[in-house]
């Protein structure tokens, strides 16, 4: 094998490789699923060393067309993502270098019989052209915004999408057999297929950023519903339970005088145990304000089931200007979250509420005992519940009803007693 | 060292004294001097009002003679319209309506009550009650002038002069907000605006945008000044 100028170029292209190929994968599978470990730099070197390789045992296209996409496939390990949109992403940029690097091969071609006479340099110009082009091309789409989204699609969609590049390489492959089509016409077909397949990936990206859009607010609108059912069930609950409390009152009022009138001290027994009875029926939270109360003592009751001790100090009117849906999901998110800290606890299990109106704002302040355990990741609290999609949700409805009321959230941790506090702008 | 005035106004005698042993307990532990005075029905403590007795904290009986103790509140602040008297509301239950709330208690008590209640509340009176006896000093020219901080509303600089606003003047002084804040924010002034000072006693409601005072003035939260305003109530709340 013969070590011309045009394999020293050859070589050195093969090099270049790993800077636009890095700027590919950053674009399409995403700068932030980069696996940081330095061991994973090395990968891009399989480009290089494979494409080398393979040039050096006889430069055989076939050979090079798989060392290629092995390359491609090994560098690609450095991004964490899924299998599909792995595949799309090594297809397109091995199709985007296959095409870029025949249209300046023809360009090469054409050039070359114009301006520069001596035949060695025709293949170069073409390496060169085709580093450069590509290159520009990289950087192009690295800054391009693609979405970062990776989810799954259906089935169907997915083999449109694959579909579309696979044939424009058939496509390119077909088109180079044919020898009489002029250079102008092939170079136009293939930017033609390359923009296709450029589109066609902007269009997977939007659908499936649309897809998650639609799952989530899916989500977000069943909890929603969950919560507003629960919202009226309480304060139906509420309503009752109030009732019923008053009449029980009422009749033991009246039992009480018929007793003391009639000296029947039997009566009077059965009257003052009902009185006991009734005062037992512990009620937490009796404002008056029908929000406060049902959230405040349904939860009181699931606090008393785990022999959480609870205090509450309470300074509500009986009608706050907020929405009651908003005010029951951040209450009965922050204090879901205050039980199952607390319940967990050996020691002394408590949790102290304190809702405040004053001057126009809400102020809510809850305090739990908790193992001490907190995970901490980039400033946000890692739950330790096991299913933690359905508490990021819960954190993000309290973020948006927070926001909505230009309100204010504040945590603070000592190492046996956590504080979550809320303030809020009313009206 | 002042004198703190306090009034317990509640039909049921044995409540006045105990309030009264409290109150001693919470003097001789801090070396507070308050006087006591107490009131077994509305008509003794309008009558008090009426001859200009004044008090620095008032606690009051809702359900005194049949629920008049709102009455009494809504006299002290729309009638003598005054706001710096503090109003303590004790009550036999926790429901606590509007009504209540719009006469801006300092805090609100249920029977029986503790002692360390007690104390709670005198620390926070007198955390804020030096905003109401301590005075401000100012000079025009020449003159030195004083004003009691009570009396002051807010400060704003209009046309690079800095007014202070009180309950019926305005006096133009020279003195820039920057230093008036740093004076004043013991005191409970707190910079809402660039060029607003506002002695937070007088807010009657704090809104997103703006705080309006009880003489109905509304004034603008400046854009970068909303994040101290949430903190600055934040930490009100915290103490309370």
């Amino acid at each position: 094998m013969s070590f011309s100028l045009y394999t020293i170029f050859q070589i050195i292209s093969d090099f270049f490789g790993i800077f636009y190929i890095s700027r590919f994968m950053n674009a399409f599978m995403h700068y932030d699923n980069k696996r940081n470990n330095d061991l994973y730099k090395l990968l891009y070197m399989a480009y290089p060393v494979l494409t080398v390789f393979s040039l050096l045992i006889g430069n055989i296209p076939i050979i090079n067309i798989m060392v290629n996409i092995i390359a491609l496939l090994i560098i690609s390990f450095r991004y964490k993502c899924s299998f599909e949109k792995r595949i799309i992403s090594v297809g397109l940029i091995f199709l985007m270098m296959l095409i870029i690097e025949t249209v300046c091969a023809l360009m090469g071609d054409t050039l070359n019989t114009s301006l520069i006479s001596e035949s060695p340099y025709k293949k170069i110009t073409s390496i060169v052209l085709y580093n450069l082009t590509i290159y520009m091309v990289s950087v192009i789409f690295e800054n391009v915004k693609i979405s970062k989204k990776d989810i799954k699609l259906p089935v169907f969609i997915w083999i449109c999408f694959i579909s579309i590049p696979m044939l424009s390489i058939a496509s390119v492959i077909i088109t180079i057999q044919m020898n009489t089509l002029k250079t102008i016409h092939i170079s136009a077909l293939f930017i033609i297929l390359l923009s296709i397949n450029v589109m066609s990936f902007f269009i997977y990206d939007s659908i499936i950023e649309t897809y998650e859009e639609k799952i989530s607010n899916i989500a977000l609108k069943e909890e929603k519903e969950h919560y507003r059912k629960q919202c009226i069930y309480m304060q139906e609950t509420e309503k009752e339970l109030s009732a019923f409390r008053h009449d029980i009152a009422n009749q033991i009022s009246l039992l009480k005088q018929m007793s003391i009138r009639d000296n029947g001290n039997k009566i009077d027994e059965s009257v003052s145990y009902l009185e006991k009875k009734l005062s037992s029926v512990v009620i937490f939270s009796n404002t008056q304000n029908l929000v406060v109360d049902s959230i405040l003592n349904i939860k009181y009751a699931e606090m008393k089931k785990y022999d959480i001790s609870a205090e509450l100090q309470c300074r509500v009117p009986c009608k706050l200007n907020i929405e009651p849906m908003d005010l029951m999901v951040i209450m009965g998110n922050i204090l879901d979250n205050a039980i199952r800290a607390a319940k967990n606890v050996e020691s002394e299990k408590f949790i102290h509420i304190k809702i405040v109106f004053e001057n126009g704002m809400l102020y809510i302040n809850i305090e739990n005992s908790y193992s001490g355990k907190l995970l901490v990741d980039d400033g946000r609290f890692i739950t330790t519940k096991s299913d933690s999609s359905s508490h990021g949700l819960g954190l993000q409805n309290i973020k948006r009803i927070v926001r909505k009321y230009h309100g204010t959230t504040k945590f603070n941790y000592t190492s046996e007693v956590f504080t979550s506090e809320i303030i809020l702008y009313l009206r | 060292m002042c004198v703190i005035r306090i009034a317990i106004v509640d039909d049921i005698l044995e409540i006045c004294s105990c309030m009264e042993k409290m109150l001693a307990n919470y003097s001789s532990k801090t070396g507070e001097t308050i006087e006591v005075e107490p009131y077994t029905s509305s008509e003794s403590f309008f009558k008090a009002l009426k001859n200009d007795e004044a008090f620095d904290l008032i606690f009051l009986d809702i359900e005194i003679d049949e629920k008049s103790g709102i009455d009494i509140a809504n006299h002290i602040r729309n009638i003598m319209d005054d706001e710096l008297q503090q109003i303590v509301y004790i009550s036999g239950k926790m429901e606590y309506s509007i009504r209540l709330h719009e006469t801006h208690p300092l805090d609100f008590i249920i029977k029986p009550i503790q002692q360390n209640t007690v104390d709670k509340i005198m620390n926070r009176y007198l955390k804020i009650s030096g905003r109401f006896t301590d005075n401000f000093t100012y000079t025009i020219g020449s003159d030195k002038f004083k004003i009691k901080l009570k009396d002051i509303l807010y400060f704003d600089v209009y046309n690079h002069t800095t007014d202070m606003h009180t309950k019926n003047d305005m006096v133009s002084i020279h003195e820039s907000l920057k230093n008036l804040e740093k004076e004043l924010k013991r005191y409970g002034f707190i910079r809402i605006h660039r060029k607003i000072l506002v002695n937070s006693a007088y807010i009657k409601e704090y809104h997103y945008e703006n705080v309006v005072l009880y003489n109905g003035e509304a004034l603008e939260i400046g854009k970068t000044y909303h994040n101290d305003v949430t903190s600055f109530k934040l930490d009100l709340f915290r103490e309370g």
